[in-house]
Formats: C-alpha cells, structure tokens, sequence
C-alpha cells in the first residue's frame, strides 16, 4: 500500500503554528462571524415560512372547528327546543313547581325549630328535624330520579307511569299548550336513549363498527 | 348498562321513593309540616295546656303528632281511593289492561304504551283545538246577532 500523499500543490496545507486549523478556515473560506449570521437567517426564512403555513393551516383547522362547532350547537339547540317542548317535560316541570313550596315549607320548619331550640330553650326532637332532612333529601332525589328517566325517555313506559302522565295530560288539557313554536304538535315523551353499550362501541370505533 | 336493565333500575328506585313518600309528595311533606308544628306549638304552651282538663296533651309523644298531620293531609287521598279508581276513561283503562295482559316483550310494551301516551296527547290536542274553534265560531255567532 503506497502512503504516500500527491498533490499539485493548490491543496496544500500551509499551515504553520498554533491554531493553525482554525487560521486557515478563517483565510480561505467565508469567516465566522458571517457564517454565524447566514444560518440563523437561512433558518429564519424557513421558519418564516413554516410559520406561515402553520397559521394557514390553523386558520383553516380554526374555522373548520369553529364551522363544526357552529353546526353541533345549532343541532343541539333544535334538540334541547324539541326535547324541552315535549309534554313529559312539562309533566316533570308541574312537579317541581308543586314540591317547591314544600321544600320551601320544610326549610322554614327547619329554621323555626331551630330558632325556638336554642331562642325558648325548649329541647325539641334532633330526631324530628333528622325525619323533616330526610324528607328534603328524599323530595329531591325523587325529582332526580324522574327527570332522568324523562330525559332517557323511559318514563311513561310503565302501567304507574302511564296512568300518572295520561292523567297529567286529561286534567290539564284545557291549560296545556299542545303546540310548539313553530305550531307543530309537541311530542308526549321524549325519544328513548340509545343503548349505553351502543353508544359506546360508536364513540370509541365510530360509525363504521355499527355498520 | 342495557336500556331494559336502566329502565328497571331507574323504575324500581322510583317506586321505592313513591313508597317512602306516599305517593303524594305534597301531602306528605305538608303533613310531616303540619305534624311537627304541632309538637312544637304543644310543647311551647304546655303551661297553659295543662289547664285543659278534658284532654291530657303531654300523653301524646312527640312522633305521636306526626301522624295526625299526616293523617290530616292525606284526607283527600283517601277519598279519592274510595272515589275513582281509574282515570275516568274506560277506553284508557282497557288499553292498558290490554297492554299488561299481551304477551309483549319488555320493548315492545314500552312501545305500545308510549304509543298510548300520544294518541292521547294527540286527542286532548285535537279536543282543545276543536273548543277554540267552537268557542270563536260562538263569538262570531253573538256578534252577527248583536249587529242589526
């Protein structure tokens, strides 16, 4: 194997001394401190226009969003409309309005005892004001509970239920408006939910898994 | 959790609330009211309770009250037990017999109740309308009679 090094001499390095390196790069090629200005430069333009892009592309993402957005509002507003003119909701409207004074009672009842526990130091039942609490709660949970299956459309779909609301809607049918805002019918319950389990399997693999 | 197994659930807690609370909400919580107002007004005016010789009002415990404010609430509940045992309206009475005695599945029952339920939201819709056009034709009829 031959070693040794041809050169024309235009190569060659003349280089002598410390940093000797370092002084040829800077007497033969572009010097450092421009080097240090192009690259920034060079990588500014492209960031500039990434950034450009990147606005671009979210200015369309933003408005693609704020469109879908729009569209998903305004359908669940003519759902809310359509839900909330539905008979059963004003059947479960009709029973918070009759249980609010009683709630109502039961609070002042509470506050009362309480006045005269500790204004007239008459030792009145802890018991009896447990019972009265329990009663609020209970009142409370009930509500819960009935517009849950209102909302969930199964109420009504029971013998109890039925009677209850055919009742409600007999009783008030010269009070109740029968008609919406655009004049249409109003529904007498709200559609039933869609199986927990569907709902599920369509939000977590879409709609091509129901499919 | 599948819908059947919601509805039973939610059904269930349901009635259990309608247990606990009679029923009849209202009445309840008033008569629970009524009830404690009692005890707490004897046990204000004992003093001058014990004055009333025919009655003896500390035999009565304090949970003794409530009861009788229940009791006194739930008058009409009573009544109207005795009163009506139906909606009124024998055509919706046999539907429902009709629906419970079929042989229907758990959906299908829920289907044909809520079918019931609209056809007779949809009959009170029509009744009403059918009033208010009477009601504006007899209007009508009064003013053409008044005007010579």
């Amino acid at each position: 194997m031959n070693n040794e090094f041809e050169s024309s001499g235009g190569e060659q390095n003349i280089a002598q001394g410390d940093h000797a390196i370092g002084g040829q790069i800077r007497i033969y090629s572009i010097p450092t401190g421009e080097l240090v200005e192009i690259i920034p430069m060079e990588n500014e333009v492209e960031h500039e226009k990434n950034n450009d892009e990147n606005q671009i592309i979210r200015k369309q993402e933003s408005s693609l969003q704020e469109s879908g957005e729009e569209r998903q509002e305004s359908e669940q507003s003519l759902m809310d409309e359509k839900n909330s003119s539905s008979l059963s909701i004003k059947y479960i409207q009709h029973l918070t309005a009759g249980s609010r004074n009683v709630k109502f009672a039961l609070v002042i009842t509470i506050v009362i005892f309480f006045a005269v526990d500790f204004g007239f130091q008459q030792n009145i039942s802890y018991f009896l004001l447990f019972i009265l609490l329990c009663f609020l709660g209970l009142l409370i949970a009930r509500e819960h509970v009935l517009e849950y299956r209102i909302r969930k459309g199964l109420f009504g779909t029971n013998r109890t239920e039925a009677r209850e609301l055919i009742d409600f809607i007999i009783k008030n049918s010269d009070n109740l408006d029968f008609t919406d805002s655009n004049g249409n019918l109003r529904r007498a319950l709200l559609p039933e939910a869609k199986d927990t389990a569907e709902e599920y399997v369509s939000s977590t693999l879409g709609e091509e898994a129901r499919a | 959790m599948s819908i059947d197994q919601n509805d039973r659930l939610t059904s269930a807690i349901s009635r259990a609330f309608d247990i606990l609370l009679m029923k009849y909400p209202t009445r309840t919580g008033l008569g629970l009211v009524l009830g404690s107002c009692i005890t707490v007004v004897v046990q204000l005016f004992e003093p001058g309770l014990r004055a009333i010789n025919f009655m003896n009002f500390k035999a009565v415990p304090w949970y003794g009250w409530l009861p009788i404010g229940l009791f006194t609430m739930h008058i009409p509940t009573v009544i109207s037990t005795f009163r009506q045992k139906s909606i009124g309206n024998d055509l919706i009475d046999q539907a429902i017999e009709l629906i419970e005695r079929g042989n229907f599945s758990k959906a299908e029952k829920r289907q044909q109740y809520r079918l019931l339920i609209e056809k007779v939201a949809n009959a009170a819709a029509l009744k009403q309308e059918f009033q208010r056009e009477l009601k504006s034709i007899e209007k009508s009829l009064a003013a053409e009679g008044k005007t010579p």
